[in-house]
């Protein structure tokens, strides 16, 4: 099966076509901002964990990663100058998938003013060649979909969870490959995704990204929310149930490898297969995460939540509640509540989510592309955190 | 008749698809839309909230999915609601506040 994307000079395939600003720090986000606002089809990014490097490395590993996905056709770095986190350091390791990367220093530009007119000038370059790619038939197999659920009820484990289960074994039965992250959603269901692991050695990786997550959030003394009051009064009522019905988005084909993503290594998939990626469960963080390691689409799942959207990978909204889906009916991409109402199939709402995505892979826009994005957000665990937690 | 869906076989607790107000009677259907059983709501079941299908002895296991969701913490009588007034997680605990916001929320 193919679809129509826009083939980079590394042979990665975008669904989306567009021009990145990144500000390596946001000293530099107002400037990176402005020079957004006036190039069409651009989005902004910077990350808010200061310019030092040392200390800083998995958020270096993920800026470097979402620069390289092939949903952007070209990349301009910005800098104020006086960083630790030189913007070469992100251009060296870009530039090997050949697309085009520029860099503007404000100090040595002349100030903010005029690295914005600068910046405005080389991006719109950047667009204006970005716009002689047309879309090419391709092999599904180029195709990368994260899954991520949130504001999760239990029509979310019943009805949309499972439907986009169907639709992953489909992508993946195609040589598609799928990425799920969220590891304290998979507290509980160790046992189910140990049997599903292709083999020992990533049921014990996926057993230890899981423990740390547990360790994360059980620190004596130190109580943290892990599930949003939300999902209680959605009906879920531990962790366990909601992680069991979380894993059913998943599909049930094996469990091929667990990608690490941390302050070392950012991996990304390498063949067809569904993916546990280490991270977070916070939903934009998540989300760069999933860019950052090639997702070209993300799929939200969503009970009594809605309007989750990412501007790098075009973000398919699934709910399987009918009160919700009334009320925010200009959200939903996917109405799953027919399952509830004992009327439509898991299978079918599945086959429409797979139709879904072969559209929008195509250049359909989700319900509420260009309507306003949650924010970029890099997260990084602490490297003390993870010393005491886990070294000592 | 109102119903509420067993998603496993071996399960204790089955999840309500509509409203469930005391004394309704529910059927309990299987993943495959089935009829399994039928019984006595005693207490409100709101939708997506779980029901007991059977008598739970408190320190047993609640099961969903064919699987350990949770320990349950007071005797449960078939037909009562299961949720975080009666069931607690084995692996990570909700903190006392979130619980009791929440709890005053549902109005438990």
């Amino acid at each position: 099966m193919q679809f129509n994307g826009f083939v980079r000079p590394d042979g990665k395939v975008g669904v989306r076509n567009l021009i990145l600003i990144m500000a390596v720090t946001d000293c530099v986000e107002g400037i990176g901002r402005r020079i957004s606002e006036k190039i069409e089809k651009s989005v902004f990014v910077t990350q808010n964990h200061g310019c030092l490097v040392v200390g800083n490395e998995q958020t270096i590993n993920n800026m470097v990663g979402v620069a390289e996905n092939p949903n952007i056709a070209a990349v301009l770095l910005l800098s104020m100058g006086c960083e630790s986190l030189r913007p070469e350091i992100i251009a060296e390791q870009v530039v090997k998938t050949g697309k085009p990367v520029e860099i503007l220093t404000c100090t040595e530009e002349g100030g903010t003013k005029r690295t914005i007119e600068r910046g405005i000038k080389l991006a719109q370059k950047m667009r204006d060649n970005a716009d002689k790619i047309t879309r090419q038939p391709i092999d599904i197999s180029n195709l990368t979909v994260a899954v991520k659920c949130g504001g999760s009820d239990t029509s979310s484990g019943i009805a949309s969870n499972p439907s986009v289960g169907v639709a992953v074994d489909k992508l993946v039965s195609l040589g598609a490959k799928v990425i799920f992250s969220e590891p304290i959603e998979a507290i509980g269901g160790e046992e189910e995704l140990s049997r599903r692991a292709e083999n020992d050695e990533i049921a014990s990786q996926m057993r230890e990204i899981v423990s740390r997550e547990e360790k994360m959030y059980t620190v004596p003394g130190a109580q943290m929310e892990f599930m949003c009051k939300g999902n209680i009064i959605g009906g879920l009522s531990t962790i366990e149930e909601k992680s069991l019905g979380a894993l059913h988005k998943t599909g049930n084909v094996p469990l091929v490898g667990v990608l690490k993503n941390n302050r070392v290594l950012l991996e990304k998939p390498t063949r067809g297969g569904v993916y546990l990626q280490e991270g977070t469960h916070f939903d934009a963080m998540t989300a760069a995460h999933f860019v950052a390691a090639g997702a070209q689409i993300i799929i939200f799942t969503t009970g009594v939540g809605a309007g989750f959207n990412n501007f790098v990978a075009p973000t398919i909204r699934v709910c399987g509640n009918a009160q919700v889906i009334d009320k925010v009916i200009d959200d939903i991409d996917v109405d799953a509540s027919g399952i509830m109402r004992g009327e439509e199939s898991i299978k079918k709402v599945g086959e429409k989510v797979f139709s879904k995505i072969m559209d929008v892979a195509n250049g359909e826009k989700t319900k509420i592309e260009d309507y306003g994005y949650s924010s970029f957000v890099f997260y990084r665990l602490d490297p003390r955190l993870e010393y005491f937690l886990f070294s000592s | 008749m109102k119903k509420a869906i067993l998603m496993a076989p071996s399960d204790n607790v089955a999840t309500a698809l509509q409203n469930i107000k005391v004394n309704d009677e529910v059927e309990i259907i299987s993943i495959n839309n089935e009829a399994v059983a039928t019984l006595k709501a005693k207490q409100a079941i709101p939708f997506g909230y779980k029901i007991a299908v059977l008598d739970i002895e408190k320190n047993s296991t609640i099961l969903k999915y064919g699987s350990n969701v949770g320990k349950c913490v007071a005797q449960v009588k078939k037909g009562d609601l299961v949720h975080v007034h009666n069931v607690t997680s084995l692996r990570v605990i909700l903190p006392e506040s979130v619980k009791k916001e929440v709890l005053s929320v549902i109005k438990l």
